[in-house]
């Protein structure tokens, strides 16, 4: 191939491939969870795979209302992915341990909610 | 074109079944797993959601961040870094436009090495480092006597006699 075709190529491409790149969207999830008869709960925390979470360190679930057991997050994420992953942290321990982390599909809608216990898929 | 598409023959033909292992294994792993997961095939995840040979949505931005002329066009040499992955793993499983697909998949894993994963540890340049040298022979000597160049090049070799 010749260096011009090639140059010719090469703009080409890079002028055309941004299109090739998968669209994202902002999906928000309402986290839900029920620590009903777990002892001495300080902390209720989120880990997951994808952007604002990560699973090094806990995103903070607040309680739904004064001794209440149900505590309450909204995460919002720039995905394309159709499913993410998490895994709910209390006082900093992991819940199903050895176990498969959570999958959450998300609503064809903006807006997923997603209720659960600690602990039990 | 044909000097690139014709492949070396080794004396012996187990020589070129042993060198057809890494090959077959490196194009396996590329095309099934690291870039299927990145680029739309037919056999990529369903849930990551990608349209035939469309890139990940973040694969551009990881891209970005290597600074430099990446940053420049991050979308292009995302999807050619996919591409190569994904499609350049096929053909080199199967030997077909072997040395064009090491080629690419080489350029792609030392981008990974020294843009990405050097900074991280040396350890964790090994899984890319293991992709290149993998694909070195292939460079090389093409897809030997298991590939498709191989049996495309004899066919062309009858007709021409």
């Amino acid at each position: 191939m010749k260096t011009p075709s090639l140059l010719l190529l090469l703009t080409l491409s890079s002028l055309l491939l941004p299109g090739c790149v998968q669209p994202a969207h902002d999906k928000t999830v309402v986290y839900l969870l029920d620590v009903r008869g777990l002892p001495n709960v300080q902390q209720v925390g989120l880990r997951g795979r994808d952007k604002p979470l990560s699973w090094d360190q806990d995103l903070p679930l607040t309680p739904t209302g004064p001794d209440s057991s149900l505590y309450r997050a909204v995460i919002t994420t720039h995905t394309g992915y159709l499913v993410t992953e998490v895994k709910f942290t209390v006082n900093g321990e992991f819940e199903l341990k050895e176990a498969d982390n959570r999958r959450i599909e998300f609503s064809p809608t903006d807006t997923t909610v997603y209720r659960a216990r600690f602990n039990v898929r | 074109m044909r000097q690139i598409l014709q492949p070396l023959v080794l004396p012996n033909w187990w020589q070129d079944a042993l060198l057809t292992i890494p090959r077959v294994v490196c194009g396996y792993l590329l095309t099934t797993s690291f870039g299927a997961a990145k680029f739309g095939l037919p056999w990529s995840p369903p849930e990551n959601n990608l349209g035939l040979f469309e890139v990940a949505f973040w694969f551009p931005n990881d891209v970005a961040a290597y600074g430099g002329v990446f940053a420049l066009f991050p979308a292009f040499f995302a999807w050619m870094g996919a591409f190569s992955e994904a499609v350049g793993g096929l053909l080199l499983l199967l030997g077909l436009g072997t040395r064009l697909s090491a080629f690419l998949i080489i350029c792609t894993m030392l981008v990974a090495i020294f843009m990405q994963q050097l900074s991280q540890g040396m350890w964790n340049t090994l899984p890319a480092a293991g992709f290149l040298w993998a694909a070195l022979p292939a460079l090389v000597l093409g897809s030997g006597r298991f590939g498709l160049d191989y049996l495309l090049d004899k066919s062309r070799r009858h007709e021409n006699a």
